[in-house]
């Protein structure tokens, strides 16, 4: 009986501690942000790491909207060319407004929630349309089918995906105790899903001729880009190790078949050339001791998010 | 039970107030240890384990020189105690750094401002490599190498930085399709034009991820016209027009 007493009292101990510690946390939170408990926990950025985009109120002045929409039109000029009509990129700006954006655990709204929904999800989708038209010659009728994957659909689709989510651990036990938004999950996760998801669908449009046509060039734009991203990382490490002509061949090959390749934002690397992405242990098979012992000492970092063009979602150290 | 229970809540709010105290004093006395040279010119790294990185760069730097125009022992022996001429008057600059801001207020705004003013072309140094054309290294080599060999040496570094360009093309072509839908063909191409284009080579500066930008602005108009469509050219003159300014820096 003692040692069960002892038992839940050392239990009630331990709730108590994690209880009153989140408390603490918690008010500290609710102090430098009363809104706190209306959003998920954000981290502090890393050094070096750009600040993330607050939440805009959703509720704007009719001004303030006018604004927004701008943003978000000059956005999808830039990104889609004529994958998208302007008046589809005026009808996109309000869709987006309330689909819920989470880029890298926080919740965005107002125009970085547009901004990120056009570039994230709805430029790839955008992009594929326009690149069916040019390799699939579709009839008129195919074209009015292929209509239907606009803003429209994406903003759907977006609501309906289910995506991974970063696990916070605080941020989740926070809100078991504090109530607040659920885990969201990752907009990165939840495009890659909805640019599958269209390749699915428009497959039943097209025939199989111009379908096998449009998944080769899809196939040839990924390999390009693995290419491109492993040909960079390679002109990195020759640089600082000098390889021979038969070293670049084998680690641009290593590279290309590596998964994280396509993902690489490699011109980051050209811009903070004390860093290198991490890159898969058995590339050091192929360099000599020396380069392992140069290879060994530069800082490996992992830069999510992209300098020309899409998504800010800051830099992640891993070693 | 209640004495045991007292003692616990007791147990609980010392553990509460200990950690609040540990937390307040540490964020005092890691203020103060803070070194600005270790973070903000070595990033993180200790001071020794630059040394080796630097040493390793120099010797591979050595051994690269070897393989392009073939060094002599006496030629190597010179050239070797230039790089380390440069590591220590990198490292006497640092101590000398360390000691300019030994004692500035680490709380005050202005005062880091101060330090990082003093503390940034170091930090630009490092990053950019001890062995460029200022470096005792670059000196001790014009004298040291005969025509020849410096011919051979800098045709392999010429091929080094197109290899690098050409990269840089590959990658900005590769975004550019996250914007503008690309048939092979005009991929393929565009890159002809892009590697074709002659650029400086301004890694110095830092902007090189510029590289297939500043390649991109040189395309004359008509070049692309005969390659892409009215749609496709809308969004690639986009492109142009933002990184226009930059791009000055390549001419």
């Amino acid at each position: 009986m003692q040692a069960i007493q002892k038992t839940a009292s050392q239990s009630l101990l331990l709730i108590a501690v994690l209880t009153l510690s989140t408390l603490f946390e918690m008010r500290t939170v609710i102090a430098q942000d009363p809104a706190a408990l209306e959003k998920p926990l954000q981290q502090e950025p890393a050094k070096g790491e750009p600040a993330k985009q607050e939440p805009a109120n959703r509720e704007q002045p009719p001004e303030q909207q006018e604004e927004v929409a701008m943003v978000g039109a000059q956005v999808f000029q830039l990104g889609n060319g004529e994958a998208i009509g302007v008046e589809v990129e005026a009808q996109a700006v309000e869709i987006f407004r309330d689909v819920t954006i989470v880029m890298d655990g926080v919740e965005l709204g107002g125009d970085g929630a547009v901004q990120l929904a056009t570039q994230v999800m709805l430029a790839p989708v955008a992009v594929d349309n326009a690149l069916i038209r040019r390799v699939c010659k579709p009839n008129e009728d195919q074209l009015k089918q292929l209509s239907q994957f606009d803003a429209k659909w994406v903003a759907k689709e977006a609501k309906s995906v289910k995506a991974n989510g970063n696990k916070n651990v605080v941020g989740g036990f926070l809100r078991v105790f504090a109530g607040g938004m659920p885990e969201q999950g990752n907009t990165n996760d939840r495009a890659t899903k909805i640019s599958a998801l269209h390749r699915k669908e428009v497959a039943k449009i097209l025939t199989a001729e111009q379908n096998a046509a449009f998944e080769k060039a899809v196939k040839e734009r990924d390999e390009f880009r693995n290419r491109a991203n492993a040909e960079c990382v390679v002109a990195m490490l020759d640089e600082r190790l000098f390889l021979s002509a038969e070293q670049r061949k084998q680690l641009t090959e290593k590279l290309m078949a590596w998964k994280d390749i396509a993902n690489l934002e490699v011109h980051f690397y050209f811009q903070n050339q004390i860093y290198l992405p991490s890159l898969p242990s058995d590339i050091s098979k192929v360099l000599n001791e020396s380069q392992r012992a140069v290879f060994s000492n530069i800082q490996q970092v992992n830069f999510q998010g992209q300098m020309f063009g899409v998504d800010d979602a800051g830099i992640l150290i891993t070693n | 039970m209640p004495s045991l229970f007292s003692r616990n809540l007791l147990l609980i709010l010392l553990t509460v107030a200990s950690a609040s105290v540990q937390a307040a004093t540490c964020k005092t006395v890691c203020a103060q240890q803070q070194d600005w040279i270790q973070s903000w010119v070595f990033n993180g790294r200790t001071e020794t384990v630059v040394r080796e990185s630097l040493q390793n760069q120099a010797d591979q730097k050595l051994k690269q020189m070897e393989e392009a125009c073939g060094l002599t022992a006496e030629q190597n022996s010179k050239l070797k105690l230039a790089a380390t001429g440069d590591v220590n008057r990198f490292f006497h600059e640092v101590a000398q750094l360390r000691k300019a801001t030994k004692d500035l207020n680490q709380q005050d705004q202005n005062t880091v401002q101060e330090a990082w003013t003093l503390i940034s072309p170091l930090s630009t140094r490092l990053q950019a490599g001890l062995f460029d054309e200022k470096s005792l290294f670059a000196k001790v080599m014009s004298s040291t190498l005969d025509e020849a060999q410096a011919n051979e040496y800098k045709k392999m570094l010429r091929e080094q930085i197109e290899r690098r360009h050409h990269a840089l093309v590959l990658a900005m072509v590769s975004t550019l399709e996250k914007h503008v839908p690309m048939v092979g063909d005009q991929r393929e191409k565009l890159i002809e034009l892009l590697d074709a284009q002659p650029v400086k080579d301004v890694k110095q500066q830092g902007l090189e991820a510029f590289v297939g930008y500043a390649k991109l602005d040189r395309v004359p108009v008509k070049e692309l016209e005969k390659l892409f469509d009215k749609d496709q050219l809308t969004v690639l003159n986009s492109l142009r027009e933002r990184y226009a300014q930059i791009v000055q820096m390549f001419r």
